[in-house]
């Protein structure tokens, strides 16, 4: 299962493509399902390339994206090549040409799931596993198509401007079951405005597994605004391991020190895809590098990502964890 | 000395991505009359080179050498300052950056285009003049040209015919063995 998508630092490979063959995955074969949980290029670019190479797997989107609006900007980015290429609409259009272009099996044109909140996107037994989708929320949905809507061009905003979606509560946030074993993929699903977001949706759904995981894939890049003390409380264990992914594009990179803090003191260990600092840029040469310096504030380069990886025993729920980190990946 | 002077350079009416047309700097008159009136241009006509402004004078034009050009793509708009994703051209190694800029910096009669998305394209170069050499700071917005109501309306259908296309193909159903 391949959930979400980022490339690797030679921008162009998916970079669960490059570890999966790496690893010696056929992917074309063994890939039996891929997950884009919302529609943030940081977790969506490079999608499209796997979907034709895993070419048998199915294809699951967040629910919130099952609507009319969504075509419409779907055949807007289709119309133009002024952003396609760096706008998560631009992917998305890729992925569905990706699913309509497979030769094998059914014909389909859209995604073979649509995710939403207490679904099983994958079942298998013996041993048992499965893919259970958290979220998004049934308002969540209804409050994204109101949100698609408005990017919609009409004669009174007719501009071919670049615009992006922000709501991530439309995230589809995953509890992994491996036998005994549960793990929790948080996406970018922020806390929620009430119990019927975020979540807040989540924590307060009566059928969702009451089952504590042990390691907690933390959302949003460990930020404030997907933080939740019951989601620690009510759906991990105690001192569960955390992951996270780091984001410097943003005003201030993620995970902040406040953020860490708060992260270490739930957890037992904190891993992270690479060190939440502002790296500066290389210099360049003097009259440049001066130039810019004179122009620009707050300089620091997008930094590299490494990955982390957690095996264990599916047969010894009690054995712990093993967690290996690549490239820039890190223990906080 | 160091002369930063983006506002004296600025162009309105600009909209080209193509690199090796804006390594060279602002060069060859390739403006036409309507593309001037209407303030874009289609991408066919983008590859033919730089459009020049009328305040950039023939005599600054033969004399500019660009150093370094950054194609910047706008993340937010804060009071006062952008923050930018800037990547320089021609290298495909280098890497992204991420940083502040002034809205100062950007000529006042684009700051209207200035939204998250928004594209612009950053030259530092060296201008000679006469005996001496001046450096050279210069931002271009890039204008999307808009959408007709004929467009609009072509939009509006492909996008029904396809959510119709999409709901009669999805199963729905978890995967799995």
């Amino acid at each position: 299962m391949v959930v979400d998508s980022l490339l690797a630092d030679d921008k162009s490979t998916p970079i669960a493509l490059k570890y999966l063959s790496d690893i010696k995955v056929d992917i074309a074969v063994q890939v039996e399902l891929i997950l884009l949980t919302h529609w943030d290029l940081d977790h969506c670019r490079g999608a499209a390339e796997i979907v034709r190479q895993a070419n048998s797997a199915k294809v699951a989107c967040s629910s919130a994206l099952q609507c009319e609006e969504f075509c419409q900007l779907i055949a807007e980015a289709r119309s133009q090549r002024y952003w396609q290429s760096e706008h998560e609409l631009g992917e998305f259009a890729s992925v569905l040409d990706a699913i309509n272009s497979r030769s094998s099996g059914k014909k389909s044109v859209g995604p073979d799931i649509w995710a939403c909140h207490d679904q099983d996107l994958f079942r298998r037994e013996s041993p048992t596993v499965t893919v259970r989708a958290l979220s998004p929320s049934s308002a969540a949905q209804t409050c994204a198509r109101a949100e698609l809507a408005q990017l919609l061009p009409d004669a009174e905003h007719a501009r071919r401007s670049f615009r992006r979606i922000h709501s991530n509560e439309t995230s589809v946030a995953l509890l992994l079951q491996f036998s005994h074993r549960y793990f929790l993929l948080g996406a970018d699903l922020e806390k929620g405005a009430d119990d019927a977001y975020g979540w807040r949706a989540v924590v307060a759904s009566k059928v969702r597994p009451q089952v504590p995981a042990e390691l907690f894939k933390v959302p949003h890049h460990g930020g404030e605004s997907a933080h939740l003390d019951s989601v620690w409380d009510k759906l991990l264990i105690r001192q569960p391991y955390a992951v996270l992914t780091t984001f410097s594009a943003g005003k201030y990179p993620l995970p902040s020190k406040s953020d860490i803090r708060r992260l270490k003191s739930k957890s037992k260990r904190v891993y992270c895809t690479s060190r939440p600092n502002w790296i500066l840029p290389p210099p360049r040469k003097k009259l440049l590098e001066d130039i810019i310096r004179h122009t620009l504030l707050n300089r620091r380069v997008v930094s590299r990502v490494g990955h982390i990886r957690i095996r264990g025993s599916i047969a010894d729920p009690d054995a712990p964890l093993r967690i290996d980190r690549f490239g820039s990946a890190c223990s906080l | 000395m160091l002369t930063a002077q983006p506002e004296a350079l600025l162009n309105t009416v600009e909209l080209f991505d193509d690199p090796a047309a804006l390594q060279q700097g602002p060069l060859a008159d390739t403006t036409t009359a309507d593309t001037r009136e209407h303030g874009w241009l289609e991408p066919t006509q983008r590859a033919l080179g730089r459009i020049p402004t009328s305040q950039v004078s023939k005599h600054r034009m033969r004399n500019f050498e660009s150093l370094q050009t950054m194609r910047g793509m706008i993340l937010d708009v804060e009071d006062k300052f952008l923050r930018v994703k800037l990547v320089e051209l021609g290298n495909p190694s280098a890497t992204e950056e991420i940083a502040s800029l002034p809205i100062r910096a950007i000529d006042p009669e684009d700051r209207e285009l200035l939204e998250s998305g928004t594209v612009f394209y950053w030259t530092i170069g060296l201008e000679r003049r006469g005996d001496s050499t001046a450096s050279i700071s210069e931002f271009r917005v890039l204008r999307y040209p808009r959408w007709t109501q004929v467009e609009i309306d072509s939009i509006r259908r492909e996008g029904h015919a396809l959510f119709q296309e999409i709901m009669g193909s999805s199963a729905n159903a978890p995967t799995g063995g």
